[in-house]
């Protein structure tokens, strides 16, 4: 109950720095997650959906690339965006755009990996009825992915459940600098280092209540869109 | 009577063993052929190959002066999560969505599931879907259709409106309708001239009649 109210203390008090923390989290996931899923998506559909000579070689690099450790995906970003990097000219070390990149980084295997394993288990069946209509290109991408809707929907969940609990990455390219680049799971880490378990506790809490209400969200409209077919 | 579609020397192979091997086969407008045989005979990976779905490994297809103007419907079709009205008329631009409802509703009465117009494609039954598909693709004015086993889950009743649907489409767009079955009974009634396959090749063909006594007289082991 004291950590219930604290967290209530710390969300609607006068010290607006949770709410920027949570703001920072929020804007970091979003924004990573959809440049993510948009790579993600497509990469991942067109893998699905074709076959040539090497495909078997970049699966498997992908998959060796989805179970990649987020600290090295961020010494990776470090080091391209160091001073000395070669992408150190355009200055982006310890801020947000580097925590974005990170990510993505981070995240965008995987996103391919699963779009790719979705859209083959229904690429086949549906390309055998559109070709056989003569639809075209265009029109079968445009089922493919509609017909895989739910099931993407799902894994850009995952791609954001994936960003807003990564913490290796954003605090090697972000520095955990207050009120820029402090996110709610480097947060909980330094707080924890300097012993305030109770805001801890209350960050986490807070950050499972996130999940959730996305998670919910989501699967409110999964069920509403099988519902709307199931009634027709 | 025009030739529309020539097939020679077309062979293909999985692995290293030839599973299709056809010489020579012409087919004409306005009749009705069936591939007759036992699984695994070759019927379903001919039909891929002619509609484009899976390559051929070697051999020529020449279509006739339409070029490639079929409709397909696979053995296993993927029902859309769709309405069906709506499924059935996908990559029809020429018309609004009112006429598109009309025009599919008239193809769905046709074999006699026009109140199922509004369902989801996908919570169809087997016979049903299968229905639609041939609605779907009778909503086309194709040179040629390829149909793979269509009626294989249909009812008795069912296979007779279907049929009688896909007699009506001939008789209008003198079209070529090739089609897939494991049932002698369909291809004595509905096809002109019967194409017997096993083992990828082809072991008798000609009028439906004859084609099926070779059939049997092979099985059999009667000459």
């Amino acid at each position: 109950m004291q950590t219930f109210l604290r967290i209530i203390g710390l969300l609607f008090g006068p010290d607006g720095e949770l709410r920027g923390i949570i703001a920072t989290t929020l804007t970091l996931s979003v924004f990573s997650t959809s440049l993510s899923s948009v790579i993600g998506i497509c990469l991942g559909s067109f893998l699905g959906c074709s076959a040539f000579r090497g495909k078997r070689l970049i699966m498997r690099v992908l998959h060796t690339l989805m179970s990649m450790p987020s600290v090295v995906a961020g010494l990776i970003v470090f080091l391209l965006l160091s001073r000395k990097g070669p992408l150190g000219q355009f200055g982006l070390l310890f801020s947000m755009p580097a925590m974005v990149i990170a990510q993505v980084f981070l995240i965008t295997p995987v996103m391919i990996g699963f779009s790719a394993t979705t859209v083959a288990a229904r690429a086949q069946p549906i390309l055998e009825t559109t070709r056989g209509l003569r639809l075209g290109k265009g029109a079968e991408i445009r089922l493919i992915l509609r017909e895989c809707r739910l099931q993407l929907l799902s894994v850009i969940l995952m791609g954001f459940g994936r960003a807003i609990s990564e913490v290796g990455a954003v605090s090697l390219v972000g520095g955990n600098v207050k009120y820029r680049t402090r996110v709610m799971t480097t947060t909980i880490m330094l707080e924890t280092s300097m012993g305030n378990f109770d805001f801890s506790i209350a960050l986490g809490i807070l950050l499972l209540l996130i999940s959730l209400l996305i998670n919910s969200l989501a699967q409110y409209l999964q069920e509403r869109g099988e519902k709307h077919l199931r009634n027709n | 009577m025009r030739s529309i579609l020539e097939i020679t020397n077309l062979v293909k192979r999985f692995a290293d063993s030839e599973i299709l091997h056809i010489h020579h086969l012409v087919f004409h407008e306005k009749k009705r052929y069936a591939f007759l045989g036992e699984n695994g005979s070759g019927k379903s990976t001919l039909l891929k190959i002619l509609a484009g779905v899976l390559p051929a490994d070697s051999g020529r297809i020449a279509w006739g002066a339409k070029g490639a103007d079929f409709a397909y419907i696979p053995q296993r079709p993927y029902c859309f999560h769709l309405p069906v009205w709506k499924s059935i008329t996908l990559g029809i631009t020429a018309k609004n969505k009112q006429q598109k409802k009309e025009i599919a509703i008239a193809a769905l009465d046709e074999v006699g599931i026009g109140a199922l117009a509004d369902k989801a494609e996908v919570y169809l039954s087997g016979g049903e879907s299968q229905r639609a598909m041939l609605a779907r693709v009778m909503l086309r004015e194709r040179q040629a259709l390829l149909l793979d086993e269509p009626t294989s889950a249909v009812d008795y009743e069912g296979c007779v409106l279907a049929e009688a649907a896909l007699n009506k489409y001939q008789s209008q767009n003198g079209c070529m309708i090739l089609f897939a079955t494991h049932s002698v009974e369909q291809a004595r009634r509905f096809a002109d001239e019967v194409i017997v396959l096993q083992n990828g090749k082809v072991i008798a063909a000609g009028s439906a009649e004859q084609a099926i006594h070779d059939f049997y007289a092979i099985r059999t082991g009667l000459s």
